[in-house]
């Protein structure tokens, strides 16, 4: 199975030299400019930045990425019995049915509670 | 020195340099990015341990979901972008105290314990045999179960705590 | 004609059997033919973009009832082909501006990073009968695992460039991708269900008949989840053009900001193929039998035909907002592809599959499909009802 992977060892160093190929290359091409500092300011749509430059962030971000790796996490141990789906007996399938609907039942928790608005 | 002994090393390196890194670097976005180098090192080390299914499992979950609630925590935090915070407390003599000699301990533990082979080749359709074995009754069917009202639970818990006003 | 029914193949073949006879010893060959089909491999989408873009911006023009490139000047090539040739070599010229309080290394890695994961998933796509980089027994979650990865590119991007704008861009971009991997990847678990296997290969041979009769619903789930993956409309905040001038990769100029277009536009010509190989039954058609080479023909023609469907949406939908697009993923999407996934798997119990006559089981689940569409249409009646008698009743 190991020589299945030699393959993607080439291809993510072929990807990288890929990845790392046009800039070098632009490099070459492209004019050296001299810096000037209104070019190297930050882009306000033509003012002037005030203030730090990371935004108070809201909590609903952190609420939906934690909901987004729950379901990750039901996900992949569905991706096993999924594969397993033709062997297996209807108990098993009805098994994973309850899986499924535990988690269906939080989903609808987070819903009532207001947890999926995003304000 | 065969060829997987050199892929180890290296993913070894990977993993262990992301972690060194990840502990000792200033800036805490950079060292959230080290982190997930370190996880790719993990991931390298499934493929080479023959269950690629893991690997899979290591990047979605770990790179492309816990580095990523780590970062927006990060970004939750109010004063992270300041270089001023001490990188270092005035307590670091009663940490080396304590850690020093369980660093020994484990190190030594770990040189001298026989640590045996696997039984015997990986089996063929090894995610195959995860699946029955995740619904099978005489398997893994209850903490299957119960590992989703763990995620329920987890779910509950988010809401709680992120509502507190 | 034998050599030419099964041309890609047997060009391998042929190179292979050249390489033996040099007298190289055998683990050589093995590396030389890896890399050499490795680099090959990576080249194909590379090439395939100048004929799509070119394909794409004709599309577009036509559904805004105008031309599009064609042949004015010297500079564009019979029916405007060169125009996509030019604009690359635009892009390699530009001056590269780096703002001064960008944080360099994340800057520049970012766009590197990007186009290398748009790259790296197509090692696992069967692109013909016995054409394919690996066949990995993880085939499709490979795909899924390192597409998940793409989104450390856009948070790079977008707190590296040190812009509020970009980083605003990058969260809200990535917060979207996180919802709809969701049920992205319940969807593709229905079809692994059904097709009993993650490989790609294995999952192309086994439709006889193609998934997407016997599970549209399966099919419009994954598709509405990777329009919102790729940033295309009515679901790019992401990159909202006209709000959020380019989102997270607003301070990139040059070849770096080339490469996130190339990147962008790969990621598009990946989720077609996937549609394809996923949905529509990859390199399968009438003929490939006798002559495998055809295979590749109608993958191309399956291709064509998803990425015109995919801008269709793209040009003619207006834009979503961001708590619209996170509504509808998570109160929509995500319940309807857990519920499929249940439904799917009881039909496929009390149905088997029958080698002998397939359309059995894709009968009963087609009927199971349009069952729940129907459930579900019904179901979003009554509370459009009901919310309208609310907001009656509340202004009244």
């Amino acid at each position: 199975m190991l020589d299945q992977f030699a393959f993607i060892g080439f291809f993510l160093i072929v990807a990288l030299i890929f990845g790392v190929a046009p800039p070098v290359m632009a490099w070459f091409v492209r004019p050296k400019g001299k810096a000037n500092p209104r070019k190297l300011e930050t882009y306000e749509c033509g003012m002037r930045t005030h203030g730090e430059t990371w935004v108070q962030f809201k909590a609903q971000y952190y609420t939906f990425a934690i909901a987004f790796v729950l379901f990750d996490v039901e996900a992949v141990f569905l991706l096993p019995w999924a594969l397993a789906y033709n062997a297996l007996e209807l108990y098993a399938v009805v098994e994973a049915i309850i899986f499924i609907l535990i988690l269906l039942g939080g989903l609808f928790y987070l819903w009532r509670k207001g947890a999926l608005e995003w304000m | 020195m065969t060829f997987q002994h050199v892929l180890f090393i290296v993913f070894g390196a990977i993993t262990l340099g992301g972690a060194l890194m990840v502990v000792t670097r200033r800036n805490v976005f950079n060292a959230a990015l080290f982190m997930i180098l370190s996880f790719f090192g993990v991931a390298g080390l499934y493929v080479l341990l023959e269950a690629p299914f893991l690997a899979g499992v290591q990047l979605f979950i770990y790179i492309g979901g816990i580095s990523i609630l780590i970062i927006f925590a990060i970004m939750l935090t109010r004063d992270m972008m300041n270089p001023d915070l001490i990188g270092r407390n005035s307590q670091w003599i009663a940490a080396a105290v304590v850690m020093v000699p369980l660093c020994a301990i484990l190190i030594w533990t770990v040189s001298s314990h026989d640590w045996a082979a696997a039984p015997g080749p990986v089996p063929e359709n090894s995610i195959l045999t995860l699946g029955q074995a995740l619904v099978d009754q005489e398997g893994l069917a209850l903490p299957f179960e119960v590992a989703s009202v763990l995620l329920l639970v987890a779910l509950i818990g988010a809401v709680t705590i992120a509502r507190e006003r | 004609m034998d050599f030419l029914s099964d041309l890609i193949v047997n060009i391998g073949l042929w190179l292979q059997d050249l390489l033996v006879s040099i007298g190289l010893p055998d683990a050589w060959v093995r590396i030389i033919t890896l890399a050499g089909g490795a680099f090959i491999l990576a080249l194909v989408p590379l090439t395939a973009m100048f004929f799509l873009i070119w394909y794409e911006r004709k599309i577009v023009a036509r559904i805004a009832d105008r031309l599009g490139p064609n042949n004015t000047g010297a500079y564009g090539g019979p029916y405007g082909l060169f125009q996509v040739l030019a604009d690359a070599v635009k892009m390699f010229t530009k001056e590269d501006v780096i703002p001064a309080a960008a944080d360099r290394w994340i800057f520049n890695i970012a766009p590197m990073v990007f186009l290398a994961i748009a790259v790296v998933v197509w090692a696992v796509i069967p692109l013909g009968k016995g054409i394919v980089g690996s066949d990995l027994s993880i085939g499709i979650f490979y795909i899924l695992s390192f597409g998940s990865g793409a989104m450390v590119a856009i948070l790079m991007a977008g707190w590296g460039s040190n812009n509020k704008y970009a980083l605003l861009g990058a969260l809200r971009g990535i917060a979207t991708l996180i919802s709809y991997e969701i049920p992205q990847v319940l969807s593709v678990t229905a079809v692994v269900m059904v097709a009993g296997s993650f490989s790609l290969v294995e999952i192309v041979e086994s439709q006889n008949v193609i998934f997407l009769i016997g599970m549209p619903l399966t099919a419009l789930l994954f598709l509405l989840s990777i329009l919102a993956e790729l940033g295309r409309r009515p679901l790019d905040l992401v990159e909202a053009d006209s709000e959020l001038v380019a989102g997270y990769f607003v301070e990139y100029s040059g070849m770096k900001f080339g490469m996130f277009y190339l990147g962008e536009f790969m990621n598009q010509l990946m989720v077609s193929i996937l549609f394809s190989t996923l949905f529509l039954g990859g390199w399968r058609g009438p003929f490939v039998d006798q002559v495998p080479v055809l295979g590749t023909v109608w993958l191309v023609v399956k291709l064509l035909l998803v990425m015109l469907v995919i801008q269709f949406f793209q040009y003619s939908l207006p834009r979503l907002r961001i708590d619209q697009i996170l509504a509808l993923n998570w109160k929509f999407l995500t319940p309807l592809a857990l519920v499929n996934i249940c439904v799917i798997a009881l039909v496929g119990k009390a149905v088997p599959y029958d080698p002998a006559n397939p359309w059995v089981q894709t009968g009963a689940l087609l009927l199971a499909n349009v069952l729940m569409a129907l459930a579900v249409v019904g179901i979003l009646a009554v509370a459009g009802r009901q919310m309208r008698r609310s907001k009656l009743a509340g202004s009244s």
